[in-house]
């Protein structure tokens, strides 16, 4: 038993058409602040939570939330978990209370005041329908719907990828609110890194199916640098915004690196990894 | 009150037509038999003063007549409706979902997803149950008004609870199909495809056992309507013998010249039918079938539902 809320253990998932997902994972969250799950399309974000939530069953390997296996136990793991999608998928034709009276019907203690009172800070309107918000509006309101459940671990499958710049600061706003408000655990996946690196405390840069780095963000950032010269030890190289060629290394070196530098660098890795395996 | 009122926000527009339809039919099934009933006691009045009809007599046939054709379009379309109300409101019900993908918002909701399939497909079943079992009434209604007035075998699956019962498990299996398939239309067509099967096996079951049940009658009992009739002879009233129609051309054949009574000397005719007294015993088989294919639909849709994907492909 570890105190890890979230775990994988040698995860693999493999699609019926042959498409390998995961390679064999492994991972282990630590309760309570926000995790950064970043990676490029394809690297298997959203394969990882939906594990996690019990849709996605592992083609070797496990997972367990608080302990418990979500496709063995999937009522009690749930019960752990709330969910935000990376669309919103709300019901077009229900109005956003009817979205709130839906979840007290499917999940007992789902405290509807508290999802009421975080649309209202937001000024989204409880008798729109679904179709008549926009996109940002309707994360707000699937956002609601996971906090408004109470559990403590938020797992949150890019719900930024479609929403304006603005919609996402203030998504993660009350994300950021509500974790650090709740003590939950929240788990977010991006495949942009500049949304994540204010809100969270610790990273995970997932390649194709494979785990590239996993730390919390201050360490990453005081444990990496970039040097201007080519290194052998270095981590990867990679072409800088003004087209120079950088390389990521342990330790100190040039100028230090950005979090966004750290996550080039790794992704780079996992390239090479993928090209050589 | 909560699961109702989302359930008709989900469905507004199929829940209008589809619960609603077979409403308005039953209304009119049932306006029928009333007017039918009404005419034809005042044709009795008509008849019994002998003579030429009056005017006003005249068009009460006139409306006897329509009303016996409206009758015909409205027990015809009771055998359709529970096969298209099944259809429409269960192969959508999940795949809908599926194809939306409100599943990824409703499933990690729910604590279960049997609870959440439950609590989609009861409110819909009952709503079926009530508006079809009102629909099988007023057809039952329409088919004892009009002449002759027997219910039977000829009426199979007009009337009564047959009908309530084939839409419930038409719709048990349109939820299945659809959260098998995950997909509307596909859903739709396979569900049309596995009902035309399912109905036309039992078809046959049916007949097949409704011939081995059949038994020879004389001609005043096939004269009440509602016995399925597979055929007929003649019964050689000395010894008992059956002889078939082509028997008795052949050792009679004066009997069905251009002169002759076409019954042979000494036989009476005798018909193979169902008899009706068999017609209740048919319909409760039929509702036990239907029951038994939507208990195993049932069940079989919350052993996919714990395994499925909540996305198509």
């Amino acid at each position: 038993m570890t105190d890890a809320v979230l775990e994988a253990r040698g995860l693999a998932k493999r699609y019926r058409r042959g498409v390998l997902a995961l390679a064999g994972i492994d991972l282990e969250l630590p309760a309570g602040g926000i995790t950064a799950l970043v990676g490029p399309n394809a690297a298997g974000k959203s394969t990882l939570i939906k594990t996690w939530v019990g849709f996605e069953k592992p083609t070797r390997g496990s997972v367990s939330v608080m302990g418990i296996d979500p496709w063995r136990d999937r009522s009690r793991a749930l019960a752990k978990v709330g969910y935000v999608p990376q669309s919103p998928a709300l019901y077009d034709g229900l109005s956003v209370d009817d979205h709130l009276d839906l979840a007290v019907q499917l999940r007992p203690g789902f405290d509807r005041a508290y999802a009421t009172q975080r649309l209202a800070q937001l000024d989204i309107p409880a008798d729109r329908r679904a179709r008549s918000l926009s996109g940002g509006q309707q994360a707000q309101v699937a956002l609601a719907l996971a906090l408004g459940t109470r559990a403590p671990i938020l797992l949150l499958d890019e719900p930024l990828a479609s929403l304006d710049p603005l919609a996402r600061r203030e998504f993660l706003h009350v994300v950021t609110d509500a974790v650090r408000g709740d003590g939950a655990t929240a788990l977010l996946s991006s495949h942009i890194v500049t949304d994540v690196e204010q809100a969270c405390d610790r990273l995970i840069v997932l390649g194709i199916g494979h785990v590239l780095l996993q730390q919390t963000v201050a360490d990453a950032l005081a444990e990496h640098a970039v040097s201007l010269t080519e290194r052998p030890d270095a981590v990867s190289s990679f072409a800088a915004a003004d087209g120079s060629r950088i390389w990521l290394v342990h330790g100190a070196s040039d100028r230090a690196a950005t979090l966004e530098e750290i996550v080039l660098g790794y992704l780079a890795s996992g390239r090479t990894r993928t090209v050589a395996a | 009150m909560a699961t109702l009122r989302l359930a008709w926000r989900m469905q507004r527009w199929e829940l209008a037509f589809l619960i609603g339809g077979p409403l308005l039919l039953a209304a009119a099934a049932a306006f029928v038999a009333w007017q039918m009933t009404v005419t034809l006691k005042s044709l009795d009045a008509c008849y019994a003063g002998g003579g030429a009809l009056s005017a006003s007599c005249l068009s009460l046939v006139a409306w006897s007549n329509f009303l016996a054709g409206q009758a015909s379009v409205l027990t015809g379309a009771t055998t359709v409706v529970p096969l298209v109300v099944g259809i429409l409101l269960g192969a959508p019900l999940v795949s809908r979902e599926i194809e939306k993908r409100t599943t990824l918002l409703a499933w990690p909701l729910s604590r279960s997803r049997a609870r959440w399939l439950t609590g989609r497909t009861v409110p819909l079943l009952v709503a079926i149950a009530i508006a079809l079992l009102l629909l099988g009434q007023a057809s039952e209604a329409l088919i004892r008004a009009t002449p002759p007035g027997n219910l039977g075998f000829p009426y199979f699956a007009m009337h009564g609870p047959l009908i309530a019962v084939r839409a419930i498990a038409v719709f048990g299996i349109g939820v299945l199909v659809g959260l098998l398939l995950g997909r509307v239309l596909p859903a739709i067509l396979v569900t049309g495809l596995v009902v035309i099967a399912l109905l036309s096996g039992l078809q046959l079951g049916r007949d097949q056992l409704m011939r081995a049940e059949a038994t020879w009658v004389g001609a005043s009992e096939v004269n009440q309507s509602g016995v399925m009739m597979y055929g007929s002879a003649f019964l050689d009233d000395a010894s008992g013998e059956l002889v078939t129609f082509d028997d008795a051309y052949r050792r009679f054949p004066d009997a069905f010249g251009p002169l002759g009574s076409g019954l042979p000397p000494g036989m009476s005719q005798v018909y193979l039918v169902t008899p009706p007294e068999r017609y209740p015993v048919f319909v409760a088989r039929e509702i036990g079938a239907l029951l038994i294919v939507t208990l195993v639909v049932s069940a079989v849709a919350v052993w996919v539902i714990g395994w499925r994907r909540p996305e198509a492909g």
